[in-house]
């Protein structure tokens, strides 16, 4: 058994002990399978909603663990420092957030203390009559010391052997001198009782890093209209824009979280190509693609944060108050482009050191030339390559000359001029491909082609024709 | 094709040089047929001085929209070539990057380098849909900061559409539709329209089979406050300048290397 519901607590049951042991007691015991990745999920889920509360949140798997199970203990840290005001003080954010689980069809109980530890501890173990614990700063040692030692978050051996010495209570072991406790339970015992004294540091992982900057707005009632929604987000960016600029920052990526009633968070993530802290430029992007979150039931909480910002630097403002607004302004429709076709099909030129015409540009993101850029410039290039070369039929009178006619998507053309030929060898650390020779010919009418020969004849391989270009 | 071999301009443009008034009169005349709204736009020569001279502004308006257009299927790599030197004129005096969209723009950057066009400087934009590209189109040319927007596109364009780009363009960027299949032209608001094929070359001195630098044969269908004219033009590989093709050269049964007088 991995976890017991608080009845079958109270009948004496423990997790640990063998369902058919338990059956024996209990026979009308309902037991399900336990499903450890279904919870762990589940608790992820969780913690992705709690965000809503405050931005650091982090997970507690380890409580509780009994064959890798999760548990019933398992339980969210989170970070509420500067938070709590929003929601009208400690105690009313931790009932709202009690109700709200609950909602979502979880048993919860609630502590609000100094240290991660002591919230662990009061949360599990302290009485509350609505399931909400606040530790008033003064009063919080003497509430701790109250608690059961198992409140410690030790290992159960060491939980039951201190138990059998007669010391029941976190303030027995406090008053205890502490060589002897190390010596005998090893130093897990007096750094856990340091944490939940807040005398060392305990660092919480977060499930998401936190953001630098954050914006938030809450519907009571939820909001589902698109039309509300982008209002919504247009109000987040001119609050974050205020933060961002009295901090001289801009984002170059944000997110938009909505939190809907029955507890999805829906996201949506924009990219800039430059740092930005211009609100209407955050905001134009992402009405452009609000329709991605899908408001369900209704969204009653939204919050815009940066994902990542850096300081505005001198370099990223031309001197020239003009150049600066035109590279905004470039930089804005690069933003609008990707945000609508996506950053692959947005891109720039960059040469790539290869003498195969198809690898030598390759791309890369808009707007990040360079002045050094070195093109290969000497020899004679289609101005129009196409992607895939396609099959011609050439008629050739000569083994080594370039045809004399071919027939390209069904026209025939008639090779009146053309150059000698230009020979391409694969790189050599590829093998397979024959060599290549191209040709550029010009037709009757003047129209100009690049055509290419796969394989030799004077090797005895039959050559294959195609078209790879069109000249100017 | 319905170009006459070697009609080569010209009807009664004057030559470079003309009489200033001239000039005057006749940008009065585009503003008058403008209905005043645009004014006499920024010009760019295109170097070719009969060209020039033909052009009501004696040169290619700037923050307007143009339409190159291939004069069939087949001829896309004259329109191209077309677009890319008057594109590299725009560039060389227009600061900032070019939006070009296409359904897969199948740019050559080391060819484009060697035409003097910075290929650093494009920011290319694969859309699928024409509806996709006019709008990558019209986002571009309402942009200030670019040095142009280019799309390749399918379909014509229509007054209505044409009218809102064109808009567009005189509050942002200059602006070039590229339709390199040919097809039709529908009744638009462009500035200017150019039909676009190509005319065989003169082979190099050094090699008689050889290819030559590139001739067009250019007809200007429509044109804002002009008329229309068609011109056989050539295009030095080596300088890339535009300049009208020599008449007496054009005849492909003149031998190699031969000096005419004239």
């Amino acid at each position: 058994m991995v976890a017991l519901d608080r009845g079958a607590t109270l009948l004496g049951l423990a997790p640990g002990e063998s369902v058919a042991d338990a059956r024996a007691r209990v026979p009308e015991l309902h037991v399900a399978a336990s499903d450890s990745a279904g919870d762990g999920r589940a608790l992820e889920a969780l913690a992705d909603w709690a965000q809503r509360y405050a931005p650091v949140v982090a997970l507690d798997r380890q409580s509780a663990t009994v064959a890798g199970g999760i548990g019933g203990d398992a339980g969210l840290w989170l970070d509420a420092t500067g938070c709590a005001h929003l929601f009208g003080g400690e105690e009313a954010m931790g009932l709202d957030l009690r109700h709200r689980i609950e909602r979502l069809g979880f048993a919860a109980r609630v502590a609000v203390a100094a240290t991660p530890a002591s919230s662990w501890a009061l949360a599990r173990y302290a009485d509350a009559a609505e399931g909400v614990t606040v530790a008033e700063p003064e009063a919080e040692r003497e509430m701790i010391a109250g608690l059961a030692v198992a409140a410690l978050r030790l290992p159960a051996v060491v939980t039951s052997a201190l138990m059998r010495l007669g010391l029941k209570r976190i303030g027995d072991l406090a008053a205890a001198p502490r060589a002897p406790l190390v010596a005998r339970f090893g130093e897990v015992l007096v750094r856990r009782l340091d944490q939940v004294f807040g005398l060392v540091e305990e660092p919480l992982a977060p499930v998401r890093p936190p953001p630098s900057f954050r914006a938030r707005l809450v519907f009571p009632d939820g909001i589902g209209n698109p039309d509300d929604l982008a209002l919504a987000a247009r109000r987040l960016c001119e609050r974050l824009s205020g933060q961002l600029d009295r901090a001289q920052q801009g984002v170059r990526r944000i997110e938009l979280a909505a939190y809907r009633l029955d507890g999805e968070v829906g996201r949506l993530t924009i990219g800039f190509a430059r740092p930005v802290w211009d609100p209407e430029r955050m905001f134009r992007l992402i009405r452009d693609r609000i329709g991605q979150i899908d408001p369900g039931p209704g969204v009653e909480v939204a919050i815009l944060s940066t994902l990542a910002a850096e300081p505005l630097i001198a370099t990223q403002m031309p001197l020239i108050a003009d150049a600066r607004e035109a590279g905004d302004d470039v930089a804005g429709l690069v933003d609008r482009l990707a945000g609508r076709f996506g950053e692959t099909d947005v891109h720039g030129l960059a040469p790539l050191d290869s003498h195969l015409p198809e690898r030598a540009p390759r791309r890369r993101a808009p707007l990040k030339g360079a002045r050094k850029d070195v093109w290969q410039t000497r020899r004679r290039r289609p101005q129009r390559l196409l992607d895939q070369p396609e099959p011609v039929e050439a008629l050739a009178l000569l083994p080594d000359h370039p045809p004399a006619r071919f027939r390209w998507r069904g026209r025939s053309h008639r090779v009146v001029r053309a150059d000698p030929a230009e020979r391409i060898a694969d790189e050599w650390w590829r093998e397979q491909a024959p060599t290549r020779d191209y040709f550029r010919v010009e037709d009757e009418d003047g129209r100009r082609f690049w055509l290419r020969r796969d394989g030799l004849s004077e090797k005895g391989e039959t050559p294959a024709w195609s078209l790879h270009g069109l000249f100017a | 094709m319905n170009f006459p071999m070697t009609q080569i301009l010209s009807f009664s443009s004057p030559a470079p040089g003309a009489d200033p008034r001239l000039t005057d009169l006749r940008a009065e005349i585009g503003r008058i047929e403008r209905g005043c709204a645009a004014g006499i736009p920024a010009v760019l020569p295109t170097g070719v001085a009969a060209l020039d001279g033909h052009l009501p502004f004696r040169g290619l308006p700037l923050k307007r929209l143009h339409e190159v257009v291939a004069a069939g299927e087949r001829e896309a790599g004259a329109a191209l070539g077309f677009l890319l030197a008057l594109l590299s004129r725009v560039m060389r005096i227009e600061a900032g990057p070019v939006l070009w969209c296409g359904r897969r723009p199948e740019l050559h950057a080391p060819a484009l380098a060697a035409l003097g066009l910075d290929p650093a400087r494009l920011i290319l934009v694969r859309a699928r849909t024409e509806t996709d590209r006019l709008w990558a189109f019209e986002e571009g040319l309402r942009t200030k900061g670019l040095a142009a927007a280019v799309a390749e596109l399918e379909k014509p364009l229509d007054l209505a559409g044409s009218r809102r780009l064109q808009l567009a363009a005189e509050k942002g960027t200059t602006g070039f539709a590229l339709r390199l299949d040919g097809g039709e032209a529908a009744a638009s608001a462009v500035e200017t329209r150019w039909r676009i094929a190509a005319a065989p070359s003169v082979p190099p001195a050094d090699d008689p089979d050889g290819v030559g630098d590139p001739r067009w044969r250019v007809a200007l269908e429509r044109c804002r406050g002009g008329r229309p004219g068609h011109w056989l033009m050539e295009k030095n590989d080596a300088t890339g300048d535009l300049a009208l093709a020599p008449a007496l050269r054009d005849r492909p049964d003149l031998p190699a290397g031969a000096r005419v007088a004239g």
